[in-house]
């Protein structure tokens, strides 16, 4: 009998200690891990079925269910009813309510459930939301009573928008990423952004149960947001410093709007990833960077000439200080020599005039006449008829070939 | 024996039948209106197990969540006569089961209406404003306007809208290409204003420098000739003091050493007269 029934592995060695325990005369309830009394031994199918409806109730922490409960008591009463009538005739008695009781087991066994550790679990409980649980071996009721809704909390979601860092997806969502990363920017001017975000889930219940579609309402708001940013900033600044601050604005505003869906989402991160210029129109954006090179390399020519003359000049202008003052202590010795000479000499001629001024005189003449090419001309003999001829071209010849 | 577990089966499989048609679950994220023979008459927008009278009154189940309905893209025309393409997304919730029933049927039927309301609503707003304005941070306020248009046009439906928000709002594709002609000619401008800035500044430092040298030299050459000027008019003076004791001997001195430099090398050639004083004694001689 027992074979018959599907079991997971991990029951069985619980399935194997109850089935032993049944054999006995005396239920297994008064002891069970649910820890409810058995109402009746002498109807022991009637206690089992009791002790069921009892097990559904303590599980639900009489959270309200006073619908359920009325209703359970009808079927038990029900049950009861049918098996007093039956009371006469125990033969099935064993058979029968072993059969049930295994069944019941093994139903109820389905309701272990494991939460991850980076996961949370919500608990329904004819669909209405029952509790939060956290991670480890947890129980409900299985279905259709309970239900087991669980999601990874501590996992980070990426969303990506313009680009794909899986190249299958871009496939498989037939995303036009031109579409999505290019936009107006508040000058009139369009750029092309790729960015990302990262979410998380911050209440599993309002994740769970406010919102249809969570995934894809978080990308249309992400989309949202970044484009209401972009549309505010004007271009230079989303090229350039303005970076951060789109980010910081991207990510409150899309917080703000999941809040205001109750999302139960918290955004971890947006990241801008490339902002440029359209292709259409990239190189002219790049040629503004040579230019702005273009001009610095101008600059630094020009410095680099200035760099070079004045220095230069402040030496040529130090060079003619110095000389200038070399030729004025040079003339003032000169003088002071010249004039200490003159002194000498006046002393001298001071004491006999006439005497020394004609020594000087023939002094100097001697000098001179001694050294020179001289022709001297005796008035007198012009009457012998010499005819004085100077040929001043030759003269300067021969002085110059003796120069030679 | 066999007869009575009969009859229990069969009444067994009678209650299971009609429990199964009256007693059903509304999850926590469904809401749901009961119809008695195709007529609405309840409303259960509460979670749990909940009971209806078996076979003569249906349930039918709405989304109690916030719903997303896109708009695709869409050609509005703002104020100053500028082409959009736009597109938009509203998030509703039906609030209002029988109302919703009544009105739109189903969830297919409202995705058509409510799309229609979104687009005029759109149109509308827009039509009023300039396309600046939602380059400008009044898109939030623009994008509250749509909100309650769509709000007001779509309450007879029983939803809620929780949002309206413009996603994409970009210019038609002869639009885009104007503007990139016009980014390309900004950037050309300024590439050319940077690099003409630069020749400007380049030149100014050159013509600072040279400035500058020009300064340099020429106060240079200034103090220079005022030293070499002081050296002169000490120079002068120092002659002054010295040859003014007699000017006449200091000329003929002077004379002498000129002389003598001047003339005295070998090269000088000089035709000498005898009525030269140096030649007083020499003519004399026959005397």
């Amino acid at each position: 009998m027992l074979k018959n029934i599907p079991k997971p592995n991990y029951l069985n060695e619980f399935l194997f200690n109850i089935s032993i325990l049944s054999n006995g005369d005396k239920s297994p309830w008064g002891n069970g891990p649910w820890g409810s009394q058995p109402k009746n031994d002498e109807n022991n199918s009637s206690g089992k079925k009791n002790q069921d409806n009892k097990n559904n109730k303590s599980n639900k922490n009489n959270d309200g269910k006073d619908f359920v409960d009325k209703i359970i008591e009808k079927t038990t009463n029900f049950f009861k009813k049918i098996f007093d009538n039956k009371k006469q005739n125990p033969a099935p008695k064993s058979g029968i309510g072993l059969l049930a009781l295994v069944i019941l087991l093994v139903y109820l066994s389905f309701g272990f459930y494991k939460v991850d550790p980076d996961e949370n679990a919500v608990t329904l409980y004819f669909g209405k939301f029952y509790k939060i649980t956290d991670p480890g071996l947890n129980y409900h009721i299985p279905f259709p009573f309970g239900q087991v809704i669980k999601k990874s909390v501590t996992n980070v979601n990426t969303e990506e928008f313009g680009f794909s860092s899986n190249k299958k997806n871009s496939d498989k969502y037939g995303r036009n990423f031109n579409a999505e990363s290019l936009m107006l920017t508040g000058d009139e001017n369009i750029v092309d952004i790729q960015f990302q975000i990262q979410w998380q889930i911050a209440d599993i219940k309002d994740f769970v149960f406010n919102i249809a579609e969570p995934n894809q309402s978080i990308r249309k708001s992400a989309e949202s947001a970044m484009r209401e940013i972009i549309a505010r900033t004007p271009i230079a600044q989303a090229l350039s410093d303005g970076k951060m601050q789109i980010e910081q604005d991207t990510k409150n505003l899309l917080q703000e709007i999941l809040d205001s869906y109750q999302a139960g989402v918290r955004i971890v991160l947006v990241q801008l990833r490339r902002v440029d210029p359209p292709e259409q129109v990239i190189d002219a954006f790049r040629d503004v960077q040579t230019a702005k090179a273009d001009k610095e390399k101008e600059i630094n020519e020009s410095q680099a000439f200035a760099n070079d003359i004045i220095p230069r000049a402040r030496g040529t202008a130090s060079q003619m200080k110095e000389e200038a003052e070399a030729y004025s202590k040079q003339v003032v010795a000169n003088a002071q020599g010249e004039a200490s000479r003159f002194l000498a000499v006046y002393n001298e001629y001071s004491k006999a005039k006439q005497v020394t001024k004609r020594r000087i005189y023939l002094e100097t003449m001697e000098k001179i006449y001694g050294d020179a090419d001289k022709i001297y001309i005796d008035k007198n003999s012009q009457s012998g008829g010499v005819m004085p001829y100077f040929p001043l071209n030759e003269i300067s010849k021969k002085n110059n070939q003796t120069n030679k | 024996m066999s007869k009575n577990i009969k009859r229990y089966l069969i009444i067994l499989t009678i209650l299971v039948i009609i429990l199964q048609s009256s007693l059903f679950t509304v999850d926590q994220r469904q809401q749901v209106l009961i119809l008695q023979f195709g007529e609405p008459i309840r409303v259960i927008n509460t979670p749990g197990i909940k009971f209806k009278l078996p076979f003569i009154q249906n349930s039918v189940f709405f989304e109690k969540r916030i719903i997303d309905l896109s708009l695709p893209e869409q050609e509005v025309i703002a104020s100053d006569q500028k082409r959009l393409i736009i597109n938009a997304y509203t998030k509703f919730q039906i609030t209002d089961p029988l109302k919703f029933y009544t009105t739109v049927g189903s969830s297919f039927g409202l995705s058509n209406k409510l799309s229609g309301i979104l687009d005029s609503s759109l149109r509308q707003v827009i039509g009023e404003v300039n396309l600046n304005e939602l380059l400008t941070e009044n898109r939030g306020d623009i994008m509250k306007k749509i909100k309650e248009a769509v709000g007001n046009s779509s309450k007879i439906f029983g939803i809620k809208i929780i949002d309206v928000r413009i996603m994409r709002a970009d210019l038609p594709k002869e639009n885009s290409d104007a503007i990139y002609a016009r980014m390309q000619t900004e950037r050309e401008k300024e590439a050319r204003e940077i690099r003409a800035k630069g020749a400007e500044e380049a030149d100014r430092i050159r013509a600072e420098a040279n400035k500058q040298r020009t300064i340099i030299l020429a106060e240079a050459k200034k103090n220079a000739d005022i030293v070499r000027g002081n050296g002169e008019s000490q120079a002068n003076k120092i002659y002054a003091n010295s040859l003014g004791k007699d000017p006449e001997f200091a000329d003929f001195y002077r004379s002498m050493s000129a002389y003598k430099v001047a003339l005295g090398n070998n090269n000088t050639k000089m035709i000498i007269s005898q009525d030269n004083n140096f030649f007083k004694y020499f003519n004399n001689t026959k005397n």
